[in-house]
């Protein structure tokens, strides 16, 4: 057989080995492209796989024309290859999130793993047709690592899936696979930016509790984006016995943890707290003690070593003493409020604890009702002065409120109503006096913590602080949220706890909440509703008439007589704002003994103020009204105040 | 922008310049002034039976007019008795007291009906009425305050049904802070 001759054989056999081949990546690409693959490392993935699919049959023309060169340098009669790339299919489109067969994944994996052992045998023969010629090698390279990548995929796929099946079984029914488990769960390993995160997640697993706070920490730092989701997928492939072994080793983390199911979460924060309150209830007993045997006092006088220069300590522990005091009535009216885990008390649903420490003034969140299987989900992020005290003070009773009305207004939703302290707020002193003297520095001395002490810069570090962590949060809700119910999410941010809404919006646009809700706002931070990420009417805001604090000046003089100007960035309850401003009922005006006025009516039962709320929440948004100026009283009409329409 | 929406907005101007100016001067004489102020602390108030009955007085009173009539069945939803949430001395000890009852058996359709009917009575007794709506479409919703300072509310619900509350204003359980 001639050299030309022995070309031409080879092609006729590589010709039908590339036939039988060269297509056994477009089942797995097909597949790929069918599905509503969504997010995580899903898109990568199916770019890989098309990569591979290409590299594998340019491998097979290229060793086809390299036989044909060979034939034809031989004197043989021109070969010509035949067509071996297919086309490629379809990208996989954004469409709707939507659950994904477990069998659909199934077939992936048979498809992977058959092209794994077949494409290597073909790469071996084509490679000893190419070697006998005397031809390079690479083509057949090509083939073998597009069969190699297949196969490896196919074992990790096949791994995630039976963990996920397993956690499946455990849970006693099957359901789809969610689209975050399908992207962040079994193509983890493609999910883009959380190198770090998903190597951390993968020690917690293996019951690394320094990763797992590793973790926490990078989630509330804000420093990978789609990790709550990443977390959540994470954790539905865990067996049940790492997922115990993590809630049990730190449940402090756990807690935090934005993506890990609300029981879960709760689960681990009872735990916590049920601690925090036995240990600060002996260290106050304990205190408490300690200043009673101090009766007899320095040298026999009652309260001498307190003077001289606090000696004996006792100024000290009554400050401490205070101060745990303080927290533990944050926790009693939290306790209260949680009653037994899983059941509902005085008309409510069961209350879940989101997040919980007693360090510094307290952080909390609490939940009235399952956030992950609503229909209606609000999270009220407080303000000024927030902290356990005011936790027992009333932001709770607010949360619950707001609970009451949105359901009673829809009485088919779930709806869950968040009270999120999870950062520290500024403690601004709003006395009187202190007011009085940011107001009129030098006319009006007063305590040390002034407004005008606190610089532009300085005073919305703690909204800048916290907005990463409510950021997180809201992500991580939507990662747990049940698939098989549909949400709609409410951001509503009080007084300070506005500008923290308003910097998390920012800061993730489109992705904090559907809607955007401010009361009695001191501003937002930005000058434009539509710069918050959400369609401009999907922001709304409410000002009280007697509200003093969207009028607090702007730190920029010029802008003190602007009308619109609030303290950080236009008032969002103007129109120059451009968002929807509803009705709010004027409130009680500041008075002497009461320099905040209106500020803190915005949830007074049957108030156009929380009705307003209400049909935010429930999505109503033909019945908020919209503010309107106060009308003249209409003859014949006592008491005709301001008829605010509906929005159109 | 129409000339309309200029008057509107120049209004708000001006309301909002005042109302800053009004809140600074009013926070800088009291500035001034403390020390001495602190409010002035109820001494006593309606008990919370005294509230209850009030606010079921409002709310049965604002019924027995109604045509159709309608069955009252409390809105449990609505009807608590929880913390007084007002920048009050003594908030701490005090509750604030609602009720709640939806109005059973009117028809849909006369929902704007009743709605106008409940303003025009609630004005007649000299309430203040804050916001009111709706009643076109037949989803009535009102806002308003009585003289002795009970929130008063009509509510639309979407699953067709009306409800009415009345909502006292902060007040002592027993009538007087607990000793």
């Amino acid at each position: 057989m001639t050299g030309a001759e022995a070309a031409r054989a080879a092609f006729g056999r590589v010709c039908q080995l590339a036939e039988e081949h060269a297509r056994d990546l477009d089942g797995p690409q097909a597949l790929m492209a069918a599905q509503t693959w969504v997010g995580g490392g899903a898109p990568a993935f199916a770019a890989d796989l098309a990569a591979q699919r290409q590299r594998m049959q340019g491998g097979w023309v290229q060793a086809l024309q390299d036989i044909a060169q060979e034939a034809a340098r031989q004197g043989g009669s021109r070969l010509a290859p035949p067509e071996m790339t297919t086309a490629a299919a379809p990208a996989h489109g954004r469409g709707r999130l939507t659950g994904i067969d477990p069998s659909q994944v199934g077939m992936l994996i048979r498809r992977l793993s058959a092209a794994g052992r077949s494409l290597p045998q073909a790469a071996s023969l084509l490679s000893a047709e190419l070697s006998v010629l005397g031809l390079p090698g690479s083509p057949a390279q090509a083939v073998a690592d597009a069969g190699k990548w297949a196969g490896t995929q196919a074992g990790v796929l096949a791994r995630r899936l039976a963990a996920f099946e397993a956690a499946d079984r455990a849970a006693g029914h099957v359901k789809l696979i969610s689209p975050l488990v399908t992207g962040f769960g079994l193509f983890g390993g493609y999910a883009p930016g959380l190198g770090k995160a998903a190597a951390l997640l993968e020690e917690a697993a293996a019951g690394n509790l320094g990763a797992l706070a590793a973790v926490l920490k990078q989630q509330q730092a804000g420093a990978a984006p789609g990790l709550a989701e990443e977390v959540s997928a994470w954790w539905q492939l865990l067996t049940p016995a790492q997922q115990k072994e993590l809630v049990s080793g730190d449940p402090a983390v756990a807690g935090w943890l934005d993506g890990l199911p609300a029981t879960v979460r709760d689960t681990a924060n009872r735990k916590v707290f049920g601690a925090d309150y036995a240990r600060l209830t002996a260290e106050a007993a304990k205190l408490e003690a300690e200043l009673k045997g101090d009766t007899s006092g320095l040298l026999g006088v009652p309260g001498l070593g307190s003077l001289i220069n606090d000696m004996d300590g006792t100024a000290v522990r009554q400050a401490v003493l205070a101060q745990v005091e303080g927290i533990l009535r944050g926790m009693d009216a939290i306790k209260a409020a949680l009653g037994q885990p899983g059941s509902g008390q005085d008309g409510l649903p069961p209350v879940y604890l989101l997040g919980f420490n007693a360090s510094d003034l307290g952080h909390a969140i609490v939940s009235i009702g399952n956030p992950d299987t609503a229909n209606n989900i609000v999270t009220y992020v407080p303000g000024l002065g927030s902290g356990f005290a005011s936790t027992a003070s009333g932001d709770l009773t607010r949360a619950n409120r707001l609970w009451r009305q949105a359901s009673a207004d829809d009485p088919t939703a779930r709806t869950a109503s968040i009270y999120w302290l999870g950062y520290d707020a500024p403690q601004l002193d709003l006395s009187v006096q202190s007011v009085a003297s940011a107001l009129a520095p030098g006319i009006a001395p007063g305590p040390a913590l002034h407004l005008a002490e606190n610089t532009q810069v300085a005073y919305t570090a703690d909204a800048t602080a916290a907005a990463p962590a409510l950021g997180s949060f809201a992500a991580g809700l939507a990662a747990a949220h049940d698939p098989a119910f549909i949400a709609h999410t409410v951001m509503l941010g009080h007084s300070y706890g506005s500008l923290v809404v308003g910097e998390a919006a920012v800061r993730a646009p489109g992705k904090l909440a559907q809607d955007l809700a401010f009361v009695g706002s001191p501003g937002v931070g930005v000058n434009k509703a539509s710069q918050l990420g959400v369609p401009a009417d999907h922001v709304f805001a409410g000002e009280a008439a007697n509200d003093p604090v969207p009028g607090l000046p702007p730190v920029d003089p010029l802008l003190w007589f602007n009308s619109y100007s609030a303290h950080f960035g236009t008032d969002p309850a103007t129109p120059q704002f451009g968002g929807r401003d509803f009705s709010v009922d004027p409130g009680k005006p500041v008075s002497f003994s009461d320099p905040i006025g209106a500020h803190s009516q915005y949830w007074d039962i049957g108030s156009s103020s929380l009705k307003n709320l209400a049909r935010i929440v429930d999505g109503q948004y033909g019945q908020v009204q919209q503010a309107t100026l106060p009308q003249p009283t209409q003859p014949g009409e006592p008491g005709a105040g301001m008829p605010g329409g509906p929005y159109p | 922008v129409t000339s309309d929406d200029q008057v509107k907005m120049s209004m708000q101007v001006s309301r909002r310049s005042g109302r800053f100016l009004a809140a600074a001067i009013a926070v800088i004489i009291a500035g001034l002034l403390t020390g001495c102020s602190g409010g002035n602390v109820a001494s006593h108030t309606m008990t919370k039976a005294q509230a209850t009955a009030r606010a079921e007085q409002i709310l049965r009173e604002t019924a027995a007019g109604l045509n159709p009539k309608p069955r009252l069945e409390v809105n449990s939803l609505l009807t608590v008795t929880d913390q007084c949430l007002a920048n009050i001395p003594n908030a701490s000890q005090m509750v604030n007291v609602a009720y709640s009852y939806w109005l059973r058996g009117i028809p849909e359709s006369e929902n704007g009906n009743i709605g106008l009917q409940i303003r025009s009575y609630w004005q007649k007794q000299g309430y203040r009425i804050d916001t009111s709506s709706g009643f076109d479409k037949g989803r009535p919703d009102i806002s308003g305050m009585t003289k002795d300072g009970f929130l008063v509310s009509l509510n639309w619900s979407s699953n067709g049904a009306l409800s009415i509350g009345a909502a006292s204003p902060c007040i002592y359980p027993d009538g007087t802070p607990p000793s």
